[in-house]
């Protein structure tokens, strides 16, 4: 055990002396100054995409109302909360929301939507700019106005009262197989269940929303995130890099994909969102389902098979169990997995979980496929046949 | 709030600090003391500082009771009265629900169906600070100490946020001068913030990089025979530097607060044999079980087969105080059963004329066997992982990060010295004041970049 020898106060020199309240003084200054960063620092310099400050605890609005975002310097998520900052990949965003808070870019007041956008922060378009978001590309390929409801729970956002105004006929849900399985966890059981859910509160407070974010953080994250990293040290958020694309991979994804959800789980998943479908139909409104893969289900043959485990059946799964419940879905991973092992541009983002203008494009141009297509058909269940 | 979050390094500790050192040991700086320890407790779960607060005032009165009457009956039924609301407040919250899966797993038959499962959150620090006031009881009632003359004393006692969550157990007696009266002066600083550094290294460096090591070869199902060797040897590293770092921390604290906390680690690792190893790893609840349980059952007193009755059960409620589980009870009985062949082997071991290095090795790996059982999440995968560490022909290269092997050598190198500390205040030079602000800084910057692993030894 260490002893610690004492010394007599005349022998003492100045760093006996000093020293102590030097090291509690260099302390001091650096919580003031972390402080005094945290309260005058404007949040858009320390905030790495829209989506923290643009969010809000309001379920009919998730997002702050009439709220503009620009930035050239916008970097994904995984990049980010790996703590890797030489792996980010900078792009340019623009992120409008409209007087109800949801992204709706230069949406008229007077438009009329037969068609209508609800889903996860995939519809929302998280990373990708206004004029890339999924309710705008459908329109154009419809070639008819869209609206988006993406980002607020789906019957929170049926009961919103402009959806009347707007004469709404048909209903796109889009949903990521992230959101999805979380969903069918049942782990979490009764998430699905009214798949009205209200977001999670936000603290309104600038110290709790940049919790992981906050100015002492992002440099630390530069300063030592990066060297582990790039020390080979993988953090659980992002297990795995392809260093020949640059493509993370986020450890959430790879871990679901390893733990297959039993039959059941799936079974009362589809069972849910059919009767969400069904809700709908009572309301006068035709769905159609709109099943996204993740990156690391696309790009499965970047990833070392120890780290994503056997075949991907969740999705397969869950479709069959749809169609079977006549709930019109379009599975988009036999078309991504098309599209991507060909040499087009990339689908996700490398440094990121959301999708690319790419892959927004693509799925905008089935899904107008799906919603152009007779209810006849799609009642029969054959949307997602016809995709493949 | 862990102490390597930036909410603790940057925002609670020195918001607190810096009007409790104004404060200048006064009265009222127990009074501070004790509301910043609150709401250091809250940050996790405010509901349970009633619990806290529940144990101090039994432990409160029944201390100031035992000291008030003369009649021994009385004194030993308001013991026996403290412990029993102590063990039962820490028996349900800790162990009922594990009791209950007990209880349906050996007579579910005979019940015609099962007890209700419990499901409680277990408070933060629940088997510490009970511990540390069932000591202060104990000791009242033994007289060696006497009772506290005020409440906000006691209570500070048994909150202080330095050690509240996860030790060192102090006694009361180490602490009640400075309970009293305190001055800290410029070697209380130093030490302080130095040892806090050291700690603040130890964990968020050498902790958290092996628990990365660890982690992943411990949730895979079927390690080969290198991997599960290199998991082993990474977690009986990583539980030292996580634990000794947090122990280092609250020392640290405790200095600068004016407060001197017992050591709770002496180089273990140097241990040769079982009962060197108990003198040095986790000592204040390895003396803690000593004087409270092995000495009052009899302890070496009483023949050889109620000395071996004694060490397995003291080792066996040591290895149930970590947690109700199943593997921590076979952890606790194989201590006890190696203590009892050292017992039983003493002053005619053949091995003791083997040369230290080879004792020291032999005492490492059995103490890094225990540890895989400890780590494990049931028996069963304990029984899978200790299977593969002796299937050599399964000898697959496990998948390690370039730095793995630097990192577990580095590790190796500072678990076998024979200093807690790199280096000692007071300082003389500049250059040891400049090493401890770099320690500092680099343990800071790692702290905060981290996912904020939580200590290995909150959960217990």
């Amino acid at each position: 055990m260490s002893s610690e020898p004492t010394i007599p106060p005349d022998e003492r020199g100045r760093p006996q002396r000093l020293g102590g309240g030097l090291l509690l003084g260099l302390w001091l200054a650096l919580a003031l100054a972390d402080g005094v960063a945290a309260l005058l620092l404007p949040a858009e310099w320390y905030a790495f995409r829209e989506w923290e400050l643009a969010r809000s605890d309001q379920p009919a609005a998730p997002f702050r109302r009439s709220f503009r975002f620009e930035s050239d310097r916008v970097s994904g998520d995984l990049a980010n909360l790996a703590r890797a900052p030489l792996w980010r990949v900078f792009k340019r965003q623009i992120f409008t929301t409209d007087v109800r808070g949801l992204r709706n870019p230069g949406w008229r007041e007077d438009s009329r939507a037969r068609v209508i956008v609800l889903g996860d922060s995939l519809m929302v378009g998280s990373q990708v700019s206004d004029e890339d978001v999924f309710a705008l590309r459908l329109g154009r390929e419809l070639n008819e106005p869209v609206y988006s409801f993406a980002g607020a729970e789906p019957l929170v956002a049926l009961t919103h009262r402009y959806l009347k105004r707007l004469g709404a006929e048909v209903v796109v849900l889009g949903l990521g197989e992230a959101t999805l399985r979380r969903l069918g966890d049942p782990g979490l059981a009764g998430e699905a269940a009214p798949l009205a859910r209200e977001p999670e509160p936000l603290p309104d407070s600038r110290w709790g929303r940049f919790r992981r974010l906050d100015p002492a953080r992002r440099f630390s994250d530069h300063l030592v995130g990066q060297a582990r990293f790039s020390l080979g040290f993988r953090p659980p958020t992002v297990p795995y890099a392809d260093e020949e694309t640059g493509m993370l991979f986020s450890g959430d994804a790879l871990r679901a994909q390893r733990r297959h959800p039993p039959p059941q789980a799936i079974e009362q998943l589809a069972h849910q969102l059919a009767q969400l479908a069904r809700v709908l139909g009572r309301r006068g409104l035709r769905t159609v389902l709109v099943l996204i893969p993740d990156k690391e289900n696309v790009y499965a043959e970047r990833i070392p098979a120890s780290l994503r485990g056997g075949a991907n059946a969740f999705l397969p799964g869950l479709t069959r169990q749809l169609v079977a419940a006549r709930v019109p879905t379009l599975d988009l991973t036999p078309i991504f997995r098309g599209a991507a092992s060909s040499a087009g541009p990339e689908l996700y983002f490398p440094d990121d979980t959301h999708w690319t203008p790419e892959a927004i494009r693509i799925a905008a141009r089935h899904v107008a496929q799906s919603v152009r297509a007779r209810p006849a058909s799609t009642r029969a269940g054959s949307v997602g046949d016809e995709a493949r | 709030m862990l102490f390597h979050s930036r909410e603790f390094l940057l925002l609670f500790l020195p918001a607190f600090l810096v009007p409790y050192l104004l404060l200048r040991g006064t009265r009222l700086s127990n009074v501070f003391l004790l509301v910043a320890s609150y709401v250091f407790y809250a940050g996790w779960d405010y509901r349970y500082c009633g619990l806290i607060l529940l144990s101090t005032t039994i432990d409160w009165f029944a201390a100031r009771w035992i000291a008030k009457s003369a009649n021994p009956a009385v004194r030993r039924t308001l013991l026996i009265a403290s412990i029993t609301a102590s063990l039962s407040i820490l028996g349900f919250f800790k162990y009922a629900g594990f009791g209950v899966e007990v209880a349906n797993a050996l007579f579910g038959g005979w019940l015609h169906g099962h007890v209700p499962a419990i499901d409680v959150l277990l408070p933060v620090g629940i088997s510490f600070y009970t511990f540390q006031s069932m000591s202060y009881t104990i000791d009242v009632y033994r007289g060696t100490v006497r009772p506290a003359e005020r409440f906000v004393d006691f209570a500070c006692f048994i909150s202080m946020f330095p050690q509240l969550v996860a030790g060192p157990i102090v006694r009361y007696a180490q602490v009640e001068s400075a309970l009293k009266a305190r001055r800290i002066d410029a070697d209380d600083v130093t030490f302080g913030v130095h040892r806090f550094a050291v700690g603040l290294c130890k964990k968020a460096i050498l902790g958290d990089s092996l628990a990365e090591i660890a982690d992943p070869i411990f949730a895979s199902t079927n390690p080969g025979f290198a991997a599960a060797w290199v998991g082993a040897l990474a977690f009986t590293l990583q539980i030292y530097f996580d634990f000794a770092g947090y122990s280092d921390m609250a020392i640290g604290l405790g200095r600068l607060l004016g407060f001197r906390f017992p050591a709770n680690f002496d180089a273990p690792y140097l241990a040769v044999g079982l009962r060197d190893y108990w003198r040095r790893w986790h000592i204040t609840l390895s003396t803690w079980l000593r004087d409270y349980l092995y000495v009052p059952l009899g302890g070496s007193r009483r023949g050889r087969p109620r000395v071996y009755l004694n060490l397995v059960v003291t080792m066996l409620l040591g290895g149930l105080w970590h947690g109700a589980a199943a593997t921590f009870v076979v952890w606790g009985a194989y201590h006890g059963l190696l203590l009892c062949v050292e017992h039983a082997l003493q002053g005619r071991n053949p091995l003791a004329r083997l040369p230290v290095g080879v004792r020291r090795a032999g005492t490492f790996l059995l103490i890094l066997l225990g540890f895989v059982v400890f780590r494990s999440p049931d028996l069963s995968t304990a029984w899978a992982f200790l299977g593969a560490m002796v299937r050599p022909e399964r000898l697959s290269a496990p998948e390690l990060a370039p730095w793995s092997l630097g990192i577990l050598a580095g590790a190796m190198l500072l678990a076998f010295r024979r200093s807690e500390t790199p280096w000692t205040p007071p300082f003389t030079t500049w250059r040891a004041v400049a090493a401890t602000a770099a320690l500092l800084l680099i343990g800071m910057a790692f702290g905060l970049e981290g996912d904020y692993t939580p200590f290995i030894y909150f959960q217990f």
